[in-house]
């Protein structure tokens, strides 16, 4: 599914989404956060590993996802539509996660980057949405 | 959800992005965005 990125480090992708959700653990977003952009997030998800999407690109998340759901709109069975934001976090590390097995994609990464922009400097560890005592404090550049 | 065709369930994201409140700006990189995948081949 998808040409593997020849120029994209799929291991510092990974590293980038999985602080996203661990951060988000910490603050969670509020999908209306910058104007309701940050429900980005779903759009990101369902192209990934949603179930219910056929042409997933990865579609072996499925399972996982089906695992976080709590939404009773769907009997449970994940409905990125209506999931509460930190089962929408939950399934970003899984994500996260899995970014680091096998290459990113270039569509992959274009997403990945989008939702980058989108958390500002969420994928770092700095302290604007860590809070005061958890997380690290070093500075990427 | 699990009823409803991809090209479906896409319109339904977009509305929801843009029922959000996103801007028009991220409202279009989603549209474009969800284009780029590759779709599977018919057989």
């Amino acid at each position: 599914m998808g040409t593997p990125s020849t120029s994209k480090s799929w291991w510092q992708y990974s590293r980038w989404i999985t602080n996203i959700a661990r951060n988000c653990k910490i603050t969670e977003p509020i999908v209306n956060t910058f104007g309701g952009d940050l429900w980005y997030i779903r759009v990101f998800l369902w192209a990934i590993g949603d179930p219910n999407n056929p042409n997933a690109t990865r579609p072996w998340l499925a399972d996982k996802f089906y695992r976080a759901s709590v939404c009773q709109h769907a009997d449970y069975s994940f409905d990125i539509y209506h999931e509460p934001t930190h089962v929408l976090v939950k399934c970003l590390e899984v994500v996260g996660r899995d970014l680091k097995k096998i290459p990113i994609t270039t569509s992959e990464a274009m997403g990945a980057d989008f939702l980058m922009m989108l958390t500002n400097n969420r994928r770092y560890g700095t302290k604007l949405f860590y809070g005061s005592s958890s997380g690290s404090t070093v500075t990427i550049p | 959800m699990a009823d409803k065709s991809v090209k479906q369930q896409v319109a339904r994201l977009l509305k929801g992005l843009k029922e959000a409140g996103a801007s028009r700006e991220v409202q279009d990189a989603a549209k474009k965005w969800l284009e780029t995948i590759p779709q599977p081949k018919k057989k």
